[in-house]
């Protein structure tokens, strides 16, 4: 009950912004991001509930904490993001968590997290590591993804591209989709709070008649690069990626401004039990080596002030994603109605 | 292939788009991404009759509890007592590592009829709160049961303390997975071969895919083609099993290549530290 207390202070004196705003021009200069050298060692037992992602680079992190911290004892528990969020969820109104962090892939895990778990409040030395805008009261961004629209640069130059979503149905372009993806779901979603469900709805049932179903967003982002679609909409780093192995592959990265075509979600950690070797352990996510680490071999957008991009994408200060609670991305039954009404799903 | 091949996606898109809605509703039994223990769920299948006799006696319990405090007497140690009895009784882990998505109902459940009985709402709500209580078990109990009937399926475990498999342990495990939906295939279980297929393309090789993409993306496109529509198709076009065998053949041959791969990506990932 003290945590909540403090939260709600927290967030009465306006110190804890819910919402990504758009970034901006003029930012402070950022401070040096830590090394994993400048941090205590962990010593203890810690529980961990770690949402599956990323292939095994997450495994890979925790087993170079290990390796680092030979005196931690850490316990893993893993599972889809979702269902490890209502188990916290349901611990926590037992009076019983069991896990000291809980590291998830989404942000709306961890915001259903936020809601029912109350986890302790980010100190200031970590929340300070985090560009502005990522800055939140009971969570750690620790990595990000961006909606983008991979085009085959062979029939579209990025200036053809509108920089609105919601114009997109009045081009002549043909497009390519995967539907059941979760991101493209969380996408329709960011779009539905910006833009209501009428509009939505609207913009699902033109798109769908001028649009390709893929599998998957890679598969998206190959339809583009053979040109079967002019353009399409995925996660950035398929198509880093695939330019990273196929350099003159014809598919670049086009980005509209202030709307859900270019939604910045973001994988992040919650600390549960308060204690010093929880929040180490987070601090440990930080460090400019883990945050170069995901860049590097998994194309995630460093949340830390001070780490590079991955290569290939633009600064994420030049991009200009949505204001949208990243904590309701999580309400997917109306957007699943939504695709199904359009009979896109 | 275009079209026929649109209309085979659209098809998976639809039930991933189911899986994906019952992942996120705690009032269906559904199970996410993630892998397959094998001798866990046969270990539940053995225990089945044990997991419906706790959910029996839990409930045995819910009754005197609803009476006590009808005729208003505490009920506080009777519900603490239920609550000790349900974190002690097998079917809680069971429900809490295989149908995670009802752990949650069951405790909300739980915890609602403890605060209905302390808080001093009327019988009605109490007995309300009891039947919630119940459903929640039944439900568990339900979802642990699919869990255990999957035994050999690639459906997904939803929580677990073991490490995930290496790149190449999971193209063995798809490689087992598809030739098992093409013996289903052989014995006329086509919803079954076609579920298989599905759970190998969304549960495994989507989590490879990242590392492939950059060494072999006309492999990955390849694959995705050959997991989504040519496999399923050829089934749902009652192919003569010698054909079928044959697609799977170069799909192997395929996941092969994506192993060494995989392999090789392995040894050359840079450290973190």
């Amino acid at each position: 009950m003290r945590r909540r207390a403090l939260l709600r202070a927290m967030a009465a004196a306006g110190a804890l912004p819910a919402v990504i705003p758009a970034a901006r021009a003029a930012e402070p200069a950022a401070p040096e991001p830590v090394s994993v050298d400048s941090l205590p060692t962990l010593r203890g037992e810690l529980t961990l509930y770690l949402g599956r992602g990323e292939g095994g680079l997450y495994e890979n992190i925790l087993a170079a904490i290990r390796k680092r911290n030979p005196e931690l004892t850490l316990n893993v528990r893993r599972g889809p993001s979702t269902a490890l969020a209502n188990t916290l969820a349901a611990e926590a109104r037992a009076g019983r968590v069991r896990a000291d962090v809980f590291w998830s892939i989404d942000a709306s895990s961890l915001g259903l997290v936020a809601e029912h778990a109350a986890p302790a409040p980010v100190p200031p030395a970590l929340r300070d590591q985090l560009k502005p805008g990522f800055r939140y009261a009971s969570w750690v961004p620790v990595s990000g993804r961006v909606r983008t629209l991979p085009f085959n640069t062979g029939r579209l130059a990025a200036g053809d591209v509108p920089t609105s979503v919601m114009a997109l149905p009045d081009t002549d372009f043909r497009f390519g989709w995967a539907p059941a993806y979760g991101a493209f779901q969380s996408f329709v979603t960011a779009m539905r709070l910006l833009e209501g469900e009428d509009a939505t709805g609207a913009w699902l049932e033109a798109m769908a008649r001028r649009s390709t179903e893929y599998a998957g967003e890679f598969g998206v982002v190959m339809a583009a690069s053979r040109a079967e679609v002019d353009l399409g909409f995925a996660n950035h780093y398929y198509t880093l990626r695939l330019k990273q192995g196929k350099p003159d592959v014809p598919v670049d990265l086009a980005f509209t401004r202030n709307d859900a075509g270019c939604l910045v979600n973001a994988s992040g950690a919650a600390v549960l039990s308060a204690s010093e070797l929880a929040t180490g352990f987070v601090a440990h996510l930080l460090t400019r080596e883990v945050q170069s680490y995901l860049a590097r071999e998994a194309f995630e957008i460093p949340l830390v002030a001070g780490v590079a991009p991955p290569e290939g994408l633009p600064p994420l200060a030049s991009l200009a994603p949505p204001r949208v609670d990243l904590e309701k991305l999580a309400d997917l039954r109306p957007t699943l109605a939504l695709l199904r009404r359009a009979g896109v799903l | 292939m275009q079209s026929t091949a649109a209309s085979t996606l659209r098809t998976f898109a639809a039930t991933a788009g189911l899986l994906a809605g019952l992942a996120l509703f705690p009032a269906a039994p559904a199970f996410g991404h993630g892998e397959v223990d094998e001798d866990m769920l046969a270990e539940f299948q053995l225990h089945l009759d044990d997991y419906r006799e706790d959910v029996e006696h839990l409930i045995e319990e819910l009754a005197p509890i609803v009476d006590a405090h009808a005729a208003g007497r505490d009920t506080g140690d009777a519900m603490a007592e239920l609550i000790e009895h349900w974190e002690d009784v097998a079917i809680h882990a069971a429900i809490e590592t295989r149908a995670t998505v009802t752990y949650p109902t069951v405790w909300q459940a739980v915890i609602g009829l403890q605060q209905a009985t302390s808080g001093g709402a009327d019988a009605a709500a109490v007995q309300a709160a009891a039947e919630r209580v119940k459903a929640a078990l039944w439900q568990g109990y339900g979802a642990v049961r699919l869990a255990a009937s999957q035994v050999g399926q690639a459906t997904a475990a939803p929580a677990s303390s073991e490490p995930p498999a290496s790149g190449p342990e999971t193209v063995a495990r798809i490689i087992e997975d598809l030739e098992a939906a093409v013996a289903a295939y052989r014995d006329d279980e086509l919803s079954r071969a076609e579920g298989l297929i599905h759970a190998a393309y969304m549960n495994r090789f989507e989590g490879l895919e990242g590392d492939l993409i950059a060494r072999d993306p006309e492999l990955v496109s390849r694959l995705e083609k050959d997991f989504n529509a040519t496999l399923p198709l050829l089934m749902q076009q009652g192919a003569p099993l010698a054909r079928v065998n044959e697609q799977l053949d170069a799909m192997r041959a395929q996941l092969e290549t994506a192993s060494r791969i995989l392999e090789d990506v392995e040894q050359s990932r840079s450290e973190v530290f």
